[in-house]
């Protein structure tokens, strides 16, 4: 599946279709059906799950690592780490809850394995009167398409530095949140922590992401979209005029 | 709904929270809040089209990756993953034998700095716990010219007896616990020289 910028979270959250031209038997079955193939040893139904669900793995991967090599290593071991436990797996959530999961571990684990330098979190713990002050979230916004000004090299680079930036933490239940949509309890049921934690450490992941993107803020509208395309400024408008008016 | 704080508004644009409390602190939240919200909103898309665009980066390697999953599968799924191939990092065999070393190294740093340490520390106790320079004598009674011979000379006697290094291989040496003086005799035969080392015990008194 190919990054569509006008493409919502929740349908980017569907699963990818298999691109290999040697496509496995398995499209068009459901997850369960390929599950229970695989666990008596049938290697393509096994095969058709991957390619299901590699590109999301994928993705989560990368986005808590932060290195292409490292995000591969680490869905290639969840597989088969899930091939070698499928007999364990109920099918009391879906597969991919339960991948994700062992994708989630092992990349937090690759953290810990491989930290060379530790940002350390100093805003662990609750929020202090409702993250006011310093630490509010800043009411702006780059406005426009966000895929759209995502094609601009520089935004992707910015974007990513300050990812990298992050705590580990606060960058894997970022991610996780964006990413998969998961709720704040499931959240914590996946790090391990309470729900508290879970939204201490997304709203200062968020609160960091906006302070070092700040400049971009007082950038020209939509300053990745070409001329004569002014979505940005239309969404701007439409933001600020409910911004007067909060009761329509 | 009274203050309306930011990790309110945060739930709010997440959907934690239940219908009735979300058009309360909809209807609450002020100019600023319903920004703040959009912000929220934003930050997540950033986030979200980043990493889609990062996974279409690597699709080409994401393709191949299914080969090696399967090899370990089949090899007996080995615990090392094998790499794709990466258009950033040479692969394994490339690159000269220095650089496969510094990859090395970057992998197993962890276990290199522990041996260093235990390393060290074997070292630093190795110093503190060494043994004092010893240094062994060989010493041979030799009665001094002039004097009696024999299997009862100094044994009670008042012969005196020098103790002789034999061969002397060294110049100078420290003693523990005593005095040593190095000097040489005629042999009896008068062609060769011995080297004679006097050890005098501290606790001993001269001539006693």
């Amino acid at each position: 599946m190919r990054y569509n910028p006008g493409v919502t979270k929740r349908a980017q959250a569907q699963p990818a279709p298999a691109r290999s031209p040697a496509r496995p038997a398995g499209d068009g079955i459901d997850d369960r059906e390929l599950v229970a193939r695989a666990q008596k040893g049938d290697r393509v139904a096994f095969r058709s799950l991957f390619e299901r669900y590699s590109r999301r793995a994928y993705s989560l991967a990368f986005g808590v690592v932060r290195n292409a090599d490292d995000a591969l290593d680490v869905v290639q071991d969840a597989f088969i780490k899930a091939h070698r436990h499928l007999d364990k797996f109920e099918g009391q959530a879906s597969f991919y809850t339960w991948l994700y999961r062992i994708v989630m571990n092992l990349a937090i684990d690759h953290l810990r394995k491989n930290r060379r330098q530790k940002v350390v979190d100093f805003s662990e713990g609750t929020l202090d009167e409702g993250g006011l002050g310093e630490d509010s979230l800043i009411p702006r916004i780059i406005g426009g398409n966000p895929g759209r000004a995502l094609l601009d090299r520089e935004i992707r680079d910015r974007i990513a530095a300050a990812l990298d930036e992050l705590s580990d933490n606060h960058r894997a239940v970022l991610v996780m949140r964006e990413l998969e949509g998961l709720s704040y309890e499931e959240m914590a049921q996946v790090m391990g922590c309470s729900k508290g934690t879970i939204m201490s450490r997304l709203f200062h992941a968020r609160r960091n992401m906006q302070k070092r993107l700040v400049d971009l803020y007082d950038r020209p509208a939509n300053l990745a979209n070409g001329p004569g395309d002014q979505p940005g400024e239309e969404d701007r408008r439409g933001i600020e005029s409910e911004a007067e008016d909060p009761q329509s | 709904m009274s203050k309306v704080t930011d990790p309110d508004l945060m739930m709010l644009a997440d959907g934690e929270l239940d219908a009735a409390d979300a058009s309360a602190l909809e209807r609450a939240a002020g100019a600023n809040g319903v920004v703040k919200v959009a912000a929220v909103r934003e930050v997540g898309d950033l986030v979200r089209g980043h990493l889609e665009l990062a996974t279409d980066e690597a699709e080409d390697r994401l393709a191949g990756l299914w080969t090696l999953v399967e090899r370990r599968l089949d090899g007996g799924e080995v615990e090392a993953p094998e790499r794709a191939k990466s258009d950033r990092e040479p692969s394994a065999s490339a690159g000269g034998v220095w650089s496969r070393f510094l990859r090395w190294v970057d992998g197993h740093r962890g276990h290199l700095l522990t041996g260093a340490l235990s390393a060290g520390a074997v070292a630093a106790l190795a110093f503190v716990l060494r043994a004092e320079p010893r240094v062994e004598i060989r010493t041979v009674e030799v009665p001094v010219k002039g004097s009696a011979t024999g299997p009862d000379v100094g044994s009670g006697g008042s012969d005196p007896i020098v103790l002789t290094a034999t061969p002397p291989s060294i110049e100078s040496l420290e003693v523990t616990g005593g005095t040593g003086t190095l000097f040489t005799i005629e042999d009896d035969d008068g062609g060769s020289e011995t080297a004679v080392i006097w050890v005098t015990p501290d606790d001993v008194l001269e001539g006693i």
